[in-house]
């Protein structure tokens, strides 16, 4: 489990968190959503350790975050953020076999299973006829995609997925939720997904976390978002609809006039 | 995506033809052109460093260019022809002042700038017009420049009459420790490769593994400009990418090796100053190929 607790942060004299408490159970697919510069990067950053609050602290399995090992925790969390391979001339494999370096000894080799692992996610996410080829020479969705198959494969704990849906096309994110759904099946792992694509969150979380002024104005199931909150928090008319295969809610918004 | 060129070349006769071509160069040298044993050994680990140094094991993020490119080879040199005319001339002293050089210019650029592979270019591009410059003025104004000895600085050890059996085995020996090293590290150089945010997820502090990253390469390099000068490798580095590693590791080894043995050989027959000019022609003319055909990498 994970729990920030009073968690404040001011960033470039603005103040993003006040207080901000919230945990998050084993075996969830958690949402994040929220209007443009409402924190949810930042919260995932907070969880990571790369940015540090204020004040309050974050607890991985009931201790700070700062009392685990850089490796325990490097096994304990991943994330994807979007940022870029800095290296482009790995293989799509290299790369990905770099995601159990937390997992392997310092100078020992990758253990099969560790290969094995990345058999099974080039083939979740469909890298499998890219996976010799170097990252300079992939077209953005399939980077993309070779990033987030990077935080799977590291098998965390605790799983965190900035803007997941960004650049990749409709297949990627049929792949990424069937990829998502498996990872916090046996409900031992946690899987935070901050986005700016509501049907996204919609459709694959189990909760849904509006965040609005650095503080969270919804916590519920994704059925409980509606047009109203739509509009209150993102100022924008929709049309909710349900999905007529698992009755979770589907935003349209209206042709512009 | 970006159309490859099918290449179809085994990566076992690519690595036979390397190891041939670099063992016959070798010879030739030895056998035909009466190099000294020791200075074609000294060569050889040079070219051993300048592919620790270049990524030549673990593909690191330099590899888009070699040290005439990014300007290390300027660097050291204008650190060790300060020390020629101002301090000392004892091989030791050229060393120490020229890597001292070198190390401050990559940690410059390389840590505390965090230049990117293209940037890096520029710089080296800088820093080789200001040596340009300064040995222009240098050369005209002072009446007591050696222009043998500045040369020898640019074609490395093998221009100096110091080379012996000793030096040759030490730096030999450290060399291979080196590359054993990058070879056994190669997957945490590599994660080191990918910036601060794959390099922390991987469990490492990336500031202090970049650190010593850096100075591991400015070791290394420091050694292949000391041993061959500017002669260090303008091709061979980066075999395709998609053959197995051994192969990968040993074809650029091999071709390294064999371009530095050729230029040696060419300096049995032309002055040295051509063989310089030919090496830095080399390697310019490689980066802009890398440019021109592969384009931009996306990260640059």
């Amino acid at each position: 489990m994970i729990e920030l607790r009073d968690i404040s942060l001011t960033f470039r004299d603005v103040p993003v968190f006040a207080s901000l408490s919230l945990s998050f159970d084993a075996g969830s697919i958690c949402g994040i959503i929220g209007p443009s510069g409402a924190g949810k990067s930042m919260l995932l950053n907070i969880i990571t350790g790369s940015v540090h609050p204020q004040s309050g602290q974050v607890l991985l399995g009931g201790l700070p975050l700062p009392a685990h090992a850089t490796r325990a925790r490097a096994r304990a969390i991943a994330a994807c953020n979007g940022a870029r391979p800095g290296n482009p001339h790995d293989t799509v494999r290299e790369f990905l076999l770099l995601a159990r370096m937390p997992h392997k000894k310092f100078l020992s080799p990758f253990s099969d299973y560790d290969y094995q692992v990345v058999d099974d996610y080039l083939d979740a996410f469909g890298l499998r006829d890219f996976a010799n080829e170097t990252l300079g020479g992939l077209s953005g969705c399939t980077l993309r995609k070779a990033g987030l198959a990077h935080a799977f494969i590291g098998e965390p704990d605790v799983l965190l997925l900035d803007d997941p849906t960004s650049g990749l096309d409709m297949s990627s994110i049929a792949q990424m939720q069937r990829a998502l759904s498996r990872f916090t099946m046996r409900g031992k792992r946690i899987a935070v997904a901050a986005s700016n694509d509501l049907n996204f969150i919609a459709q694959t979380a189990d909760r849904a976390i509006l965040l609005s002024r650095g503080a969270v104005a919804l916590d519920a199931t994704p059925e409980a978002l509606d047009a109203a909150i739509i509009k209150k928090y993102f100022n924008a008319d929709v049309l909710v609809s349900r999905n007529i295969y698992n009755g979770k809610p589907e935003f349209h918004l209206f042709p512009a006039t | 995506m970006t159309p490859k060129i099918d290449r179809k070349v085994s990566p076992t006769a690519a690595c036979a033809a390397a190891m041939a071509v670099s063992a016959a160069l070798i010879a030739t040298n030895i056998f035909f052109a009466h190099h000294d044993a020791a200075t074609v050994i000294a060569c050889i680990a040079g070219s051993v460093f300048y592919c620790v140094a270049y990524g030549a094991p673990s593909v690191g993020a330099q590899s888009g260019g070699s040290y005439i490119i990014t300007g290390e080879a300027a660097a050291w040199t204008a650190g060790a022809l300060m020390t020629v005319m101002l301090f000392a001339t004892a091989p030791a002293a050229i060393f120490i002042t020229g890597a001292a050089f070198l190390m401050l210019y990559l940690l410059y650029t390389g840590y505390y700038l965090n230049l990117a592979v293209r940037q890096q270019a520029h710089a080296g591009l800088a820093a080789g017009s200001i040596l340009a410059v300064f040995l222009f003025f240098i050369a005209f104004y002072d009446s007591s420049f050696n222009h043998e000895g500045a040369v020898s600085l640019f074609a490395g050890i093998k221009a100096r009459p110091f080379v012996r059996a000793w030096p040759a085995a030490v730096f030999s020996a450290i060399s291979c420790g080196m590359l054993a090293f990058a070879i056994f590290a190669r997957h945490e150089i590599r994660l080191a490769t990918h910036g601060r945010f794959y390099c922390e997820g991987g469990g490492f502090m990336h500031a202090r593994t970049r650190l010593l990253y850096l100075c591991a390469k400015g070791a290394a390099s420091s050694c292949a400009v000391f041993l061959i000068g500017w002669l260090g490798g303008g091709v061979g580095l980066l075999y395709d990418r998609r053959a197995p590693y051994r192969s990968r590791v040993v074809i650029d080894i091999g071709s390294t090796i064999a371009y530095t043995q050729v230029l040696l050989l060419a300096g049995a027959v032309v002055p040295d100053t051509i063989v310089v000019s030919i090496a830095i022609i080399v390697s310019s003319a490689r980066g802009m190929r890398r440019q021109a055909y592969h384009g931009a990498p996306v990260y640059d």
